[in-house]
């Protein structure tokens, strides 16, 4: 093992031993608000879907904003990693890990609440049974099955070097089981130039592949809504307009975690001010192309003028008007201001802008979703107001707390389980730099 | 001191200036438009319909909730009940057929509608002066021909009927959202006259069309219309349901290639790389042994 990799070990190693107590009272309290959501879906299988704001008109509630929104992070996740990857960008090195964290476990929870949301569990597997082609849930389906694969495959191969070092670095205070399992998974990696070079080779394909198949699958998922004759959703813009909006809020998330490992695990000297002005970039960019989408779609049904989009515009901008202007005025406008001046480009102020990033995106996919089931073409008989207008009740809230509990959970047990800052990445010379020896120079602040 | 009382005085005048100013500050009232409409229908009745608005920067706002009185005669008035304008501005009222209708001597009836003004709007009204007249509409198989016949009279201020020559009588279809016109018919000096009806017109689903003949704003005459029922279409079933090409049982084939395709490109990638990682095991092994 080179030095450098036996001096990033020693350093991250501790991070991999027993958790602190912190760290179990943080796991104990998103266990709880795991447990609480199980409660809550129990309760639900109990006594149905009547328990949740979903009635006739408004089917989709915020089970499917969440399954917007995690997709949304995963994808934008798989592009973020799989272009720094590619690009080989020196800066990359300490924070890919964590974009390629977010794309599986995103992955993992998002469609977890397409099934809370359908009403018979029994007959779930009839969508594996009797697709449709011609029907875009099915080609949800496939994409996502797909795309899970594939993120999982990418993941395991840019884990498989670190398992390696960490199996033959004898400093690694951890139980024997979990020196077992960093063997198994390292698969006999030896870093032979034959296996580097294989392994490179794959990586390289993979990462092109989940660019390809996270634009490809979140389009699909926008092509649901986009294909329905409803107002607001039929657009011809909603693919790209979703796969932007994804990696904008995708970026929002890096940024949260780069700032939370950073201040968790003492990471200054590797996550500098450097890598949040460079992933701020990315952030303000995205923003403006976010902003640009959003006007764009919503001049053309507004001037369009069709009746149903008319009415479901001022249904927008009177009752979701504090919605509307967080989702497409605060998430665009303070991210960008932020970023736009140099005073304001702090390590913190970034990650605020981050966060500001985050929950617009979440009222954007919930604009989306509820207002327009909210605004039908034919009215039912027995149109009383609670059957038309939905507002999530405990058990949606408790299912998304559990959700949200769960990735926090998965991000720590992964960075128990796996430096968060890839060694591998750091120790890797690109085919571009011209060094003789490979020494960890910190981008300084 | 004396400046502070000084002040004090200014501010207490201002103030007071603009209250009584406020006081004065009576909203002056609009001026709106009124136009009245009289129509004779089919059934013989009369549509009176009036609409009230107002015209601000270019813009015609209609003014709805204002009540509008109609009255017919001069001599004599018959006066019908008003009706309030609705959300357009709109107020119409009907006169059933067999009213006796007040006119002058030499047929003419005066009809007026009145907005007796309110506390934001002036009063307004206005006149139509119009003789009441007839329309007969038959359809009739003339030599194996499909023709329409119209004859129109005038009615005089006795109730008697005198023949309407040399006018033109509008021909036409009623379709779901408008009229569709086959011809105008020019009436002959007993009032009277024909067209040729046009075959292939799509009726419902008997074949049955609304044929309408009508004169519409003469400056005589007015609007008068009449209408008869002509089995003289083509029957069209209507489709209830819309074919979607989505809805087959077999996607469409470019479908089904571009999804293999994908797929296939997608999975032999996949394949390829977990053929990769086969052999970067089985090279340590090599090495190994």
């Amino acid at each position: 093992m080179d030095k450098t990799s036996e001096r990033l070990l020693e350093e991250f190693a501790p991070q991999l031993e027993s958790p602190s107590k912190k760290w179990w009272l943080i796991f104990g309290a998103m266990l709880v608000l795991f447990a609480l959501g199980i409660y809550g879906l129990i309760y639900q299988i109990v006594h149905g879907h009547d328990v949740t704001g979903m009635r006739d008109h408004v089917v989709w509630g915020v089970y499917i904003v969440n399954f917007i929104f995690f997709m949304g992070l995963s994808y934008a996740g798989a592009i973020i990693s799989g272009a720094l990857h590619l690009l080989k960008t020196d800066w990359r090195k300490p924070i890919i890990r964590m974009g390629e964290l977010i794309t599986v476990i995103s992955l993992l929870i998002g469609p977890c609440f397409i099934i809370f949301c359908v009403g018979r569990f029994d007959r779930l597997h009839y969508l594996l049974i009797y697709p449709r082609i011609q029907s875009p849930i099915t080609w949800d389906v496939i994409a996502i099955m797909t795309d899970i694969v594939g993120c999982l495959l990418y993941l395991y191969l840019s884990f498989v070097e670190d398992f390696a070092k960490l199996r033959d670095y004898a400093g690694l205070k951890v139980p024997a089981w979990k020196k077992k399992t960093y063997t198994f998974l390292a698969m006999n990696y030896r870093g032979t130039p034959e296996q580097v070079k294989l392994l490179k080779k794959s990586k390289n394909i993979v990462a092109a592949m989940v660019i390809a198949i996270a634009i490809i699958v979140y389009s699909v998922l926008a092509w649901i809504f986009g294909v329905t004759l409803q107002p607001g959703w039929h657009s011809t813009i909603f693919g790209p307009y979703f796969v932007i909006a994804a990696v904008y809020s995708g970026t929002g998330l890096l940024i949260v975690l780069m700032w939370l490992y950073r201040k968790i695990f003492k990471l200054e000297e590797y996550i500098t001010k450097k890598h949040f002005v460079n992933v701020g970039v990315m952030l303000l960019i995205l923003g403006a192309f976010y902003g640009y989408f959003t006007f764009s779609d919503y001049l053309t049904k507004w001037y369009g003028s069709v009746r149903m989009d008319k009415i479901l515009i001022d249904h927008l901008f009177k009752q979701y008007f504090w919605e509307f202007v967080v989702a497409n005025y605060i998430g665009v406008i303070v991210p960008m201001v932020i970023l736009a001046f140099k005073r304001f480009r702090t390590v913190n102020l970034i990650s605020i802008g981050a966060v500001i990033t985050l929950i617009s995106l979440w009222f954007n996919r919930y604009l989306i979703v509820v207002p327009t089931l909210e605004t039908p073409f034919l009215p039912i008989q027995d149109d009383r107001l609670a059957w038309i207008k939905y507002s999530p009740t405990w058990v949606e809230i408790s299912i998304f707390a559990a959700g949200i509990a769960v990735f926090v959970m998965l991000m720590m047990v992964a960075a128990k389980f796996i430096p968060i800052i890839s060694i591998s990445e750091m120790t890797e010379v690109d085919e571009t730099e011209q060094v003789e020896s490979v020494e960890i120079k910190p981008v300084q602040s | 001191m004396r400046v502070i009382k000084l002040i004090l005085l200014s501010i207490s005048v201002i103030l007071f200036s603009f209250s009584l100013q406020a006081q004065n500050d009576v909203p002056e009232k609009k001026a709106p438009d009124l136009t009245f409409v009289v129509k004779k229908l089919v059934d013989g009745s009369f549509e009176l319909k009036s609409r009230l608005s107002l015209f601000e920067n270019r813009i015609d706002f209609p003014v709805s909730g204002a009540k509008v009185d109609y009255t017919i005669g001069s001599d004599s008035l018959l006066i019908i009940d008003g009706n309030t304008t609705d959300k357009n501005g709109y107020a119409i009222a009907f006169l059933k057929p067999g009213v006796k209708i007040p006119r002058n001597k030499d047929g003419v009836i005066t009809a007026n509608a009145v907005f007796a003004g309110s506390e934001l709007y002036e009063s307004a009204s206005t006149e139509a002066i119009f003789t009441e007249t007839k329309i007969v509409i038959r359809c009739e198989m003339v030599d194996t021909i499909k023709t329409t016949k119209i004859e129109a009279y005038k009615i005089n201020s006795d109730g008697t009927e005198s023949p309407l020559s040399g006018e033109a009588v509008i021909v036409s279809i009623q379709r779901m959202f408008s009229r569709l016109p086959i011809g105008e018919v020019t009436l002959d000096e007993e009032g009277k006259g024909s067209l040729e009806f046009p075959i292939n017109l799509p009726g419902d689903s008997i074949g049955n069309l609304n044929v309408v003949a009508y004169i519409a704003e003469h400056e005589i005459y007015g609007n008068v219309e009449s209408a008869t029922i002509a089995q003289w279409g083509v029957p069209k079933q209507q489709l209830l349901v819309t074919h979607r090409a989505l809805w087959t049982q077999i996607a469409p084939m470019w479908m089904i290639v571009s999804l293999t395709i994908l797929l296939i490109g997608v999975w032999a990638h996949y394949i390829y790389v977990v053929i990769q990682l086969i052999i970067i095991k089985k090279a340590k092994k090599a090495t190994v042994n």
